[in-house]
């Protein structure tokens, strides 16, 4: 558990790093409410994106951005709503993105999928 | 109903000297009849076209030569037997599975009418309230074998009453004789079995008659044909219809005539009874 | 931005016009159609959304609304997968050009973009024109049907991006076209004709009457005797149809999917369910109501081989609809009806084997189960027929060797008698002998002497019904009208009451 959560860190500071570089301004970093967390609210442009980071060391199995579809679906779009309400956005541009990060060594391998839903 | 007992005294000999003769029989209609020389026909209930056929024909010769027909008014044989009797005034005997208050089948009932208003004879060894069980008819048998002196089998499926009746004609030593039937038929198969057995294969008239003395000196009598007056623009057609029932093609075809004035004619003669059209589609005369 | 495309929703044969309004707006994502969508529209969202992502055009994320106009109708079938593409590529600017006044889109389409064919174009073509549309663009494969309706511009196209070019004006598409009257000229030659049939004179002069006034007739034979050939032929002695007729047969055809070769359908149908047909197959209904049997025979031949092997039931469910002339299916808030204008044509064997009477076989049946078989035939039943024929097997060596008549010539005679009687009752609306009411017997069955007395005492030795009396009437009308007699003679009771076997019995 403690590993993983450290990589978990690694992957997000990976992600941030590459946003960053990407224009993207960084909003709000391990947004928690009682419906879930969501890893990264950033805003591209004019469009406030809620990015869900899945980071995987070469050691381990499968693709990271499957496991987002089953079970955090409702738990990504339940907790933005809050965030939603609470920074009236409700006619802003939203879209939801998972970044996977592929951490080996030094190096760190992204994959950014824009607009899962 | 009014009916008659015969007891065991006024029996006929040929009645009195069967095993298991019936302790007294009841009767309706023309007594008389069981002293004559008679002979049976019998056959299946199922009896196919070509046993229709033979069955009219050999009733018809001999009550043409006076000789009344015992059988048992079952469905079938039995009932064309009476009926080709009837119809060329002739006398027959019926010899029932049952009491006179249950007549079998009950589609039979006109044909119990018609046997008694014409001089016939129906008799049976049960009470009146007697139902037509099912092994009185076996039985009943050696009476209409008993009463006759041979007996003709028209058709006979594998498993049939008719085997029993042979045997008893057997035992009182009368002659079997039996149509033969189509191999490869399920109503030819008894006949065929009773002519392997002993049967007498009968192919025409002659063949029975010439067994008894009695029935080879009697004169054949000419039939009456009914006198209908055919109008002339039926003729033709009546005198083709009676010799085969055809189909209206059929008879445009043999005529040599427009369907248009087939259709005219049939029409006409059905309407005015002479003939009708049979569920196959083929006309016939009507008797 | 709101962009509004238009398509058409069948209720029947009928349609509607429908507006599909779409609107794109930032917010929560989602996908939302409304307007009382059945289970297939609703799933034309991964449809629609899987072939645009297919042509390269990328869906942001967005709020998509798409409202079906009127809403409170609902909208059925996967026909308006085109429509809803169409519209949320103009809401997005995709598709430059707004102008949709007067064109209908109507398209299934697959996941990569291609437009798949849908029931029902005729339909809507038709309808599309009654409410002054000028173009429909659709599925290439359903273009042929659509040319049938000559007022529309049919722009017949494959795929997605095909669409998108051609409203872009990036691609020309011609209009498909067809010409009608070759297509009509070269149907004149029947297939299955009665020539093929040796012999049987009798029953094809019955058949022949029949056809002449659209009578009912029930055919009693054996196996083999050959009533399901000549029931087959039926058809072919008909009449042949008029421009309008085509068009109604293939309109209930093309909404069943049973449209062959995509085109008109140029001959008389003949339909001939199994006895083990339900009632909604036979008449019609099920969730989306589709047009049963009885329509499907619609100015055809319904053909019921083995009447007795038919549930009685499922029989009964046909009297309204003979009677009426059409089938009224409700469901919540619409009401459909289909029109079934067909002959009757049923048949049946002598005893339960079949076999009685005939020349190959010998009846194993005894009289009881004759009886009992002949029996089934209730009065009712009966009473649908006009006519009842017994068809007798025939050896063949026992046939003429003359050549048999060909289905041309007699449908030649059939015609003219058929126009006698469009002539008779062009002020009373109807169209054959088969639908004179009492009233117009009366009107129009005027009898020689002759012909009346005969009648009479056919009636009286027969102590038959006023049903069976109306119907040789009717059914010498027709004679009369084959040989051309404005007053029906007495050959011409005496052969309606040749057809009228059963009753004799």
């Amino acid at each position: 558990m403690y590993y993983n959560k450290i990589i978990g860190k690694c992957g997000e500071d990976e992600a941030v790093k590459y946003l960053e570089s990407k224009g993207y301004i960084i909003l709000f970093r391990n947004y928690i409410t009682y419906q879930g967390e969501i890893d990264i609210i950033a805003k591209d442009k004019q469009e406030y994106v809620f990015i869900e980071v899945k980071t995987r060391s070469t050691r381990n199995f499968g693709t990271p951005a499957e496991s987002v579809k089953s079970i955090k679906k409702n738990h990504i779009i339940k907790s933005s709503e809050y965030y939603i309400y609470k920074n009236k956005l409700e006619n802003k541009l939203i879209r939801y993105d998972v970044i996977e990060v592929y951490l080996k060594g030094r190096n760190s391998f992204i994959n950014h999928i824009k607009n899962i839903f | 109903m009014n009916y008659k007992i015969i007891y065991k005294e006024e029996f006929p000999e040929k009645l009195k000297i069967i095993k298991n003769s019936p302790e007294k029989l009841y009767a309706i209609g023309n007594i008389n009849l069981i002293y004559e020389k008679s002979f049976a026909i019998v056959g299946s209930r199922k009896i196919s076209n070509y046993g229709i056929e033979n069955c009219k024909k050999f009733a018809k010769e001999l009550v043409l030569r006076d000789i009344p027909i015992v059988s048992g008014m079952a469905i079938g044989t039995d009932t064309i037997a009476h009926q080709t009797a009837l119809e060329y005034n002739g006398k027959t005997i019926a010899v029932l599975g049952s009491g006179f208050k249950n007549i079998y089948p009950e589609s039979n009932l006109k044909l119990f009418n018609n046997i008694i208003e014409n001089n016939g004879l129906i008799i049976t060894e049960y009470e009146e309230n007697v139902e037509p069980l099912k092994e009185n008819f076996p039985k009943r048998n050696r009476i209409i074998t008993a009463l006759s002196e041979g007996v003709l089998v028209v058709e006979a499926a594998y498993r049939s009453g008719t085997s029993i009746t042979a045997k008893n004609a057997n035992e009182q030593g009368k002659k079997v004789f039996a149509i033969p039937g189509k191999i490869d038929n399920k109503l030819g198969v008894g006949v065929n079995r009773l002519i392997k057995e002993g049967a007498i294969l009968t192919t025409c008239i002659d063949d029975i008659i010439e067994n008894y003395d009695d029935f080879k000196v009697r004169k054949r009598k000419e039939i009456l044909e009914k006198k209908i007056f055919i109008k002339k623009e039926y003729r033709s057609y009546y005198y083709l219809l009676k010799e085969k029932p055809m189909s209206m093609d059929e008879i445009i075809l043999k005529l040599d005539i427009e369907l248009s004035d087939g259709i005219k004619i049939i029409t006409n003669m059905e309407l005015e009874n002479l003939i009708y059209q049979d569920i196959s589609g083929k006309y016939r005369i009507k008797l | 931005m709101l962009s509004i495309v238009k398509s058409i929703v069948l209720q029947g044969l009928e349609g509607i016009l429908v507006d599909v309004e779409t609107d794109i707006s930032p917010g929560m994502p989602c996908w939302e159609i409304v307007g009382l969508p059945d289970a297939n529209i609703k799933e034309a969202k991964e449809r629609v959304r899987t072939a645009i992502k297919n042509c390269g055009i990328e869906l942001t994320s967005r709020k998509y609304i798409i409202n079906l106009s009127p809403a409170s109708i609902r909208k059925n079938g996967t026909s308006f997968d085109l429509a809803i593409s169409v519209g949320i590529l103009a809401s997005l600017g995709i598709i430059k050009n707004n102008n949709f006044e007067n064109k209908i889109f109507v398209g299934e389409l697959s996941l990569d973009g291609t437009l798949n064919k849908v029931n029902g174009i005729l339909p809507i073509c038709i309808e599309a024109t009654k409410n002054g549309i000028k173009e429909i663009v659709l599925p290439k494969e359903n273009a042929k049907e659509a040319s049938i309706v000559k007022e529309l511009k049919i722009i017949g196209v494959n795929n997605l991006k095909e669409v998108i070019d051609y409203l872009n004006s990036k691609k020309e598409i011609e209009s498909e076209k067809v010409n009608i009257e070759e297509l009509l000229k070269n149907k004149k030659s029947v297939n299955l004709n009665f020539s093929e049939v040796k012999g049987q004179r009798a029953i094809k002069r019955a058949l022949e009457v029949s056809a002449t006034g659209s009578h009912n007739c029930l055919l009693i034979g054996s196996p083999g005797s050959g009533k399901t050939m000549m029931a087959k032929r039926l058809p072919g002695i008909l009449p042949q149809l008029t421009f309008e007729e085509a068009l109604e047969i293939t309109k209930i055809y093309s909404i069943s999917g049973k449209l062959d070769n995509n085109s008109l359908v140029f001959e008389r149908p003949f339909r001939s369910p199994h006895h083990t047909i339900t009632e909604t197959a036979l008449i019609g209904g099920g969730r989306n109501p589709k047009p049963g049997e009885v329509s499907l025979a619609h100015l055809g031949v319904l053909f019921l081989d083995e009447l007795l092997e038919f549930n009685k039931n499922t029989l009964e469910v046909l009297r309204i609809p003979m009677e009426d002339r059409k089938v009224n299916i409700s469901r919540v808030g619409i009401n459909i009806s289909y029109p079934c204008n067909f002959m009757l044509v049923a048949s049946m064997n002598p005893c339960p084997c079949g076999y009685y009477g005939s020349i190959d076989k010998e009846c194993t049946c005894t009289e009881n189960q004759r009886k009992i078989y002949q029996s089934k035939l209730s009065g009712p039943m009966i009473d649908r027929f006009d006519l009842h024929i017994k068809v007798p097997s025939v050896k063949y060596i026992d046939l003429s060797k003359e050549n048999e008549e060909t289905s041309e010539q007699i449908r030649e005679r059939v015609n003219k008698a058929r126009k006698i009687q469009q002539q008779r009752y062009l002020k009373e609306g109807i169209y054959s002998n088969s639908e004179l009411t009492p009233k117009l017997i009366e009107k129009y069955c005027i009898l020689t002497d002759k012909a009346n007395k005969i009648l009479i005492s056919y009636f009286e030795k027969m102590k038959l019904s006023t049903r069976s009396y109306l119907k040789v009437l009717k059914v010498s009308r027709s004679i009369a009208d084959l040989s051309e007699k404005e007053k029906i003679d007495e050959n011409d009771i005496l052969e309606a009451i040749q057809y009228r076997s059963l009753d004799k019995i």
